[in-house]
């Protein structure tokens, strides 16, 4: 490849969070390739044709090949961007809500747990009307699941 | 066939059929506009309410169904950025754009009137190659189906992002997810840890959905929070776009509409190849076509026009294999041939002769419930349209909620609840690190179909995939593959820079 090339990938995020990304998916990949899928994919041959790890190690190991072409040339380039901090503090946020949405719902119920994440999100997001963060509250997580119901025969959790 | 065709619209011209046909479009629109509720959750959940109906009532309603499921999918993309259903992602690429420009009512009529005018293409085409593709479509062997897969992803790579390298990561990952659950060939487990909810491998809506719509609501969302509330309280469109779009000017764009229906109608000609491959095939060869390429992913009506053309001519063109071979196209042709089963219609060579009369009144409820979409499309608008009116921190807490529900609702399991909100950190770190979201979405998608047809050339061929070489079909499209992925890490830097 030409010099050219090298801004290849060029993309939100800059040259430190792609060098991030390319090694958390190198690492990733040989997860996969050392551990996961000799371990976990039966038997290690098969009798009609190829291996059922066979496609999986292709995948696995097309992914490791292409993130060290990408770790290669971001390497090359003048550091540039940021955003790593931002990206880590909402995986952060977002994986501590999953969670709690997670356990709301299969302990509390959806209709606890719904009213509480659309008060909890619109107040996130910079909403201040009380009462209409009262009303979507109340309102919309009971008509979800009166329409779930009545449409779908289906009682959420 | 013209006098048998007049003779299907004298049947099918009632006043009770055309209600049905509307009924079956506007649920349809309803429930594909909820994300991961698209037209096959649609005709899954509405095919038992046919069963007390005549058959040709009965396949109208299912085939309105169809058609405003497919359309209905669009709207969540281009106004909220968050698709519900991966064929409708490549809409979102230029429709979100138009209505942050204040244009949400021009997207949306540029994504019906494409939609309604791919669709009657794609039905034209079906009644008249309705028996002599189905034998073209018979040529396409597991080969020829690896051979267009690789092509696709390839294709993927090159259109949706800046870095062909990121995006090639992004599908082979989602391939790699796809090959979780039990082994196609032997059915013995691949890495589901004796989870029973892992045999059938991840839910592809709770993927979808994760990545595509979930995400993109989660980004906007800490993207408000950092704005704080005077976005919020401002509301999604900061300026009045043009919301007309009279129908010269979007005839203006006859070549796209017609390569689009073309594309779309091709892949759903051929069995199992599905809607959002012909979305995103379509939408590269637009872009590709266009003297503008860098306008693509910028508010360029041609990317809503590439893509909705196209999903919406699956529709059609799926009824092809299904009705000359009984064999179905997609999931929904499938739900189709079970609707037809129960009402004493058996889909297959011999159905044209035994329920002729039958078929070609269908022709014609197909020809008129595109006539019945566009208006009950065009008078949703402006309802639909409220929702870009809205301050985004109103919509987007109970699209959160909607996601979760929607995921929930086909299978009721709690697992998939969990693996979307998986998917939904994936889809975040992902956009936010400017790797393609969609790419991954179709590698998953479509990685499954790529084993199945690579491990059966390969037993066929005893592992010898020279025979390749003796495939000029699959030869063209291994070519096409070389061309393109060239052609997109020489067009990268140029872009980027």
């Amino acid at each position: 490849m030409s010099d050219d090339a090298d801004l290849d990938d060029v993309a939100p995020g800059g040259r430190g969070v792609d060098i991030a990304a390319g090694l958390c998916l190198a690492a990733l990949a040989l997860f996969a390739l050392l551990w996961l899928i000799p371990n976990h994919t039966q038997p290690a041959d098969s009798q009609f044709d190829v291996a059922p790890g066979f496609f999986p190690n292709l995948a696995a190991g097309t992914v490791l090949l292409l993130s060290v072409v990408l770790l290669a040339r971001r390497w090359r380039q003048a550091p540039s961007g940021g955003g790593g901090l931002q990206v880590i503090t909402e995986m952060a946020v977002w994986t501590a809500l999953a969670v709690a949405i997670m356990l709301a719902l299969s302990k509390l119920g959806f209709l606890v747990m719904a009213p509480v994440v659309i008060a909890g999100a619109m107040v996130f997001s910079g909403n201040r009307t009380w009462w209409l963060i009262a009303a979507m509250a109340l309102v919309f997580p009971l008509a979800v699941e009166g329409a779930a119901w009545v449409i779908f025969t289906v009682d959420l959790p | 066939m013209i006098e048998s065709l007049l003779a299907g619209f004298e049947a099918a011209f009632t006043l009770v059929n055309l209600a049905f046909i509307a009924a079956g479009v506007t649920l349809g629109i309803l429930i594909g506009a909820i994300p991961g509720l698209g037209s096959v959750t649609a005709l899954a959940i509405l095919i038992p309410i046919t069963f007390y109906m005549s058959p040709l009532p009965a396949i109208a309603f299912l085939v309105g169904v169809n058609k405003g499921g497919t359309s209905g999918g669009a709207i969540p993309a281009i106004l909220l950025n968050s698709p519900g259903t991966p064929e409708a992602a490549a809409s979102a690429f230029d429709g979100y754009p138009m209505t942050q420009r204040g244009e949400a009512k021009r997207a949306m009529k540029y994504a019906l009137y494409s939609s309604v005018t791919g669709d009657m293409i794609s039905d034209v085409l079906l009644i008249i190659l309705v028996v002599p593709f189905a034998a073209v479509a018979l040529q396409f062997g597991p080969l020829e189906y690896t051979a267009i897969l690789i092509f696709a992803f390839s294709l993927l790579a090159g259109i949706s992002s800046s870095s062909p390298t990121k995006g090639l990561i992004a599908i082979f990952g989602g391939v790699f997810l796809s090959t979780i659950g039990l082994d196609p060939v032997d059915s013995t487990q691949r890495m589901t840890f004796d989870q029973v909810n892992l045999y059938d491998g991840l839910s592809i809506s709770a993927v979808a959905i994760g990545c595509l719509a979930l995400a993109s609501v989660i980004e906007q969302m800490f993207d408000l929070k950092r704005q704080q509330s005077a976005a919020a309280a401002a509301g999604q469109s900061q300026s009045k776009g043009r919301t007309a779009l009279p129908i010269g000017e979007f005839f203006s764009h006859w070549k796209t509409i017609g390569r689009s229906a073309l594309i779309g109608s091709g892949v759903g000609m051929l069995p199992g190849l599905g809607v959002t491959l012909a979305a995103f095939l379509s939408y590269g060869a637009a872009k590709r076509a266009s003297a503008e390429p860098e306008s693509f992913g910028k508010g360029n009506p041609q990317g809503i026009i590439a893509t909705e053309a196209a999903n919406s001519a699956v529709v059609g063109a799926n009824l092809v294999p299904t009705i000359a071979l009984g064999v179905p196209g997609n999931i929904a042709a499938a739900l189709l041939i079970g609707a037809f089963i129960i009402h004493g219609i058996v889909p297959g060579p011999f159905m044209m002769t035994m329920h002729g009369e039958l078929i070609y009144a269908l022709f014609a409820s197909m020809l008129m419930a595109n006539g019945v979409h566009l208006v009950i499309g065009k008078l949703g608008i402006p309802i639909w349209s409220l929702v870009a009116k809205t301050p985004k921190s109103v919509i987007l807490p109970p699209v959160l909620i909607l996601c979760i529900v929607g995921v929930y609702l086909p299978g009721q399991s709690l697992f998939d609840v969990g693996v979307m909100l998986a998917f939904a950190g994936v889809g975040l770190a992902m956009r936010r690190t400017g790797f393609p979201v969609v790419c991954l979405v179709i590698g998953f998608l479509l990685g499954g179909m790529l084993e199945t047809s690579l491990r059966q050339s390969l037993l066929l061929h005893k592992s010898d995939l020279s025979a390749m070489l003796g495939s000029p079909i699959a030869l063209a499209f291994l070519a096409l593959t070389a061309f393109v992925l060239v052609r997109a890490f020489r067009r990268a830097p140029k872009e980027a820079s």
